[in-house]
């Protein structure tokens, strides 16, 4: 009865595990989840103004250095999709880093910076922009309502991660991904996703892509200070999101795009 | 209690415990504490090591790189204070531990994966990317191409803005911008009879007709006018030395500085001295892309602010190239180009315009267009 009796008192311990932790994030543990930054006191957004964008590519190429992403036009974080709208053409032509003429005009895969090639040159084009894309960190992300095991999460101050030492790769996350936002990572058998820099944010830092924006198309910061960059943005700005009928209440709002840009 | 009846209970006991005891030791402790997740894995992710560290951080060491970047076109400070622009690490790549250990931080858990994701970064030395290939660079902001906001970004095409020069060749990335001498309005109003007048003191040295005297006083004969207009001005303003100029400079005023270079730009020479070839590479390097860009592929310039070399005192090319390299003489543009050049490279450059035909008529033909850049 005895190993009854302790069993029973650990199986009540196992639920009861939940309230006292959430007392304890009121009161006794000041920061989580670094000494030096208490993740309910931010609620980051970001911003993206698609006029401004010239498709250096600086960013694709820092999110991939900071962040240790495969250097194959296949894998990325955050890329930038191009939209073009030929004379007389209603449907844009869009293209984006993994497409085969792109991948020609970067030379080589590993060395040299990604590129768009030059393929409307020679035609007639009404208008074209490029949107930089990443993840929208929702507000009700699907990728994690999908997760088997519990290994991706939307933090207190609204950043959707992955615990990739969890995660199990079953990719039921980049298939629910309305956005395509999630990659995999064949190397390690895990998913991978934009994690906004968490390891720069929580240290006061801007993400490795708006660091490395040349013309300032991107924008982030936390919308509790009303002087943050992303806070003017909204102010300034008629700002879009992508795909709003789906309901997943993005993160990330859009300038200077058109209703073709899902 | 009947036996089996037992036997059934003991069997879901022993069941509960092993599922309860599998339980606790497969979920992670810190599971459940905020939500269905590892609450551990937040602070994991929160503790990587940053690897682009901003500008500033390279402030530190290279004062004047960022001192030169601060002023120039790559920084942008907006009205309300948001910074962008072209940071170091845009070009250089980023600098994670740079000066300490000269090597970025590791990734937490993508150990193999060290081969792929360095592979544009040197991690064995530490040194940060100097790139090499400026066109490949340079293009990928400044390449004309459909899509790309025009505001504050030039753009240009290659293949008639540089063929195939580097970029960094006239261009400083730092500060990219270059200024031109300012084409003088002044000039329009000189008078050529006026300043015929006024040359009787220019003769001594540089000849009647505009034909220099000595080997190292440069023809003036058909030189550009703003060209000229704007060398008074800079010996006027001892912003170039050379006493006998600086002195006659001093006495002049912007009408009578207006008035020799409309006389001395009118004046035709007669024909230049034999050619003198070139090896072929420079050559190439010579007439195409690096001096021929501005200075005309014959040596004759077409922009009224650029000197023509066709036909020049073979010293005077070579002495000004050498005080271009030298800092002596300030132009930074030309900095740049004579910064490249070895001294044997200059003998072969200056003998080889002095040498080039003088084409009568083309000096001033062509106006200058801005807008063709």
């Amino acid at each position: 009865m005895a190993v009854l009796g302790a069993a029973a008192l650990e199986l009540f311990g196992a639920f009861a595990r939940k309230p006292a932790a959430a007392a304890a994030k009121d009161g006794a543990a000041p920061s989580f989840p670094t000494p030096s930054y208490n993740w309910t006191k931010h609620h980051w957004a970001f911003g993206v103004d698609a006029n401004q964008c010239t498709a250096c590519l600086a960013c694709v190429e820092a999110c991939k250095l900071e962040n240790g992403v495969p250097q194959d036009p296949h894998h990325f974080r955050t890329w930038v999709e191009r939209y073009t709208y030929l004379d007389g053409e209603a449907a844009p032509l869009v293209d984006s880093l993994a497409d085969p003429g792109d991948i020609e005009a970067s030379n080589s895969r590993f060395v040299e910076p990604y590129r768009f090639d030059q393929r409307y040159q020679e035609k007639k084009v009404e208008t074209a922009f490029f949107v930089p894309k990443l993840c929208n960190h929702c507000e009700r992300p699907p990728c994690v309502e999908v997760c088997p095991v519990g290994a991706t999460y939307r933090t207190e101050d609204g950043v959707v991660l992955i615990d990739q030492d969890y995660c199990i790769g079953c990719r039921y996350c980049v298939q629910a991904c309305p956005y395509g936002s999630r990659t995999f990572n064949e190397v390690y058998g895990v998913a991978d996703k934009c994690t906004w820099c968490y390891h720069r944010i929580t240290k006061g830092l801007k993400p490795a892509c708006v660091e490395a924006c040349c013309h300032g198309a991107r924008v982030f910061g936390d919308l509790n200070d009303p002087e943050s960059d992303i806070s003017q943005f909204l102010r300034d700005n008629r700002v879009e999101v992508l795909k709003p009928e789906l309901g997943t209440h993005p993160s990330v709002y859009y300038v200077g795009i058109d209703d073709d840009v899902r | 209690m009947p036996k089996h009846i037992k036997r059934l209970i003991f069997i879901f006991v022993v069941f509960a415990i092993l599922a309860l005891a599998a339980k606790i030791y497969f979920v992670p402790a810190s599971f459940w504490v905020y939500g269905h997740y590892r609450a551990r894995s937040v602070t994991e992710i929160a503790s990587d090591a940053p690897m682009y560290r901003g500008s500033h951080y390279c402030q530190s060491c290279h004062r004047q790189q960022f001192a030169e970047w601060s002023a120039g076109a790559h920084r942008i400070v907006t009205a309300r204070g948001m910074r962008h622009g072209v940071i170091c690490e845009d070009c250089h790549g980023p600098a994670g531990r740079h000066p300490l250990l000269g090597k970025p931080p590791p990734p937490r858990v993508l150990d193999t994966h060290k081969a792929i994701m360095y592979s544009r970064y040197n991690r064995v030395t530490g040194k940060m990317r100097v790139p090499k290939n400026t066109v490949a660079l340079c293009t990928q902001c400044h390449e004309k191409m459909a899509g790309r906001p025009t505001v504050a970004l030039p753009q240009i095409v290659v293949a008639t803005h540089a063929r195939s020069q580097q970029c960094a060749a006239c261009h400083n990335p730092h500060t990219p911008a270059i200024v031109f001498p300012a084409v003088a309005t002044e000039m329009l109003a000189g008078s050529a009879a006026a300043g015929k007048a006024q040359s009787a003191q220019c003769a001594a040295c540089h000849g009647a007709g505009g034909m220099s005297l000595g080997p190292a006083f440069p023809d003036l004969a058909g030189q550009q006018p703003a060209y000229l207009v704007a060398a008074l001005k800079a010996y006027k303003r001892g912003a170039r030395k050379a006493p006998i100029m600086n002195g006659v400079a001093a006495a002049l005023d912007n009408k009578e500085i207006a008035n020799l270079a409309a006389y001395f730009s009118g004046l035709s020479r007669p024909a230049s001295p034999a050619a003198h070839p070139l090896p072929a590479a420079l050559a190439r390097k010579a007439r195409g892309e690096a001096c021929g860009i501005c200075h005309g592929e014959g040596g004759i310039s077409r922009n009224p602010a650029v000197p023509s070399l066709a036909g020049q005192k073979e010293a005077y090319l070579a002495s000004a190239l050498e005080a271009y390299r030298s800092g002596t003489r300030k132009e930074p543009l030309m900095a740049r180009v004579a910064g490249h050049l070895s001294p044997a490279e200059i003998k072969e450059l200056a003998a080889f315009y002095s040498g080039l035909p003088w084409q009568a008529g083309n000096a001033s033909s062509a106006l200058f267009k801005v807008g063709a850049r």
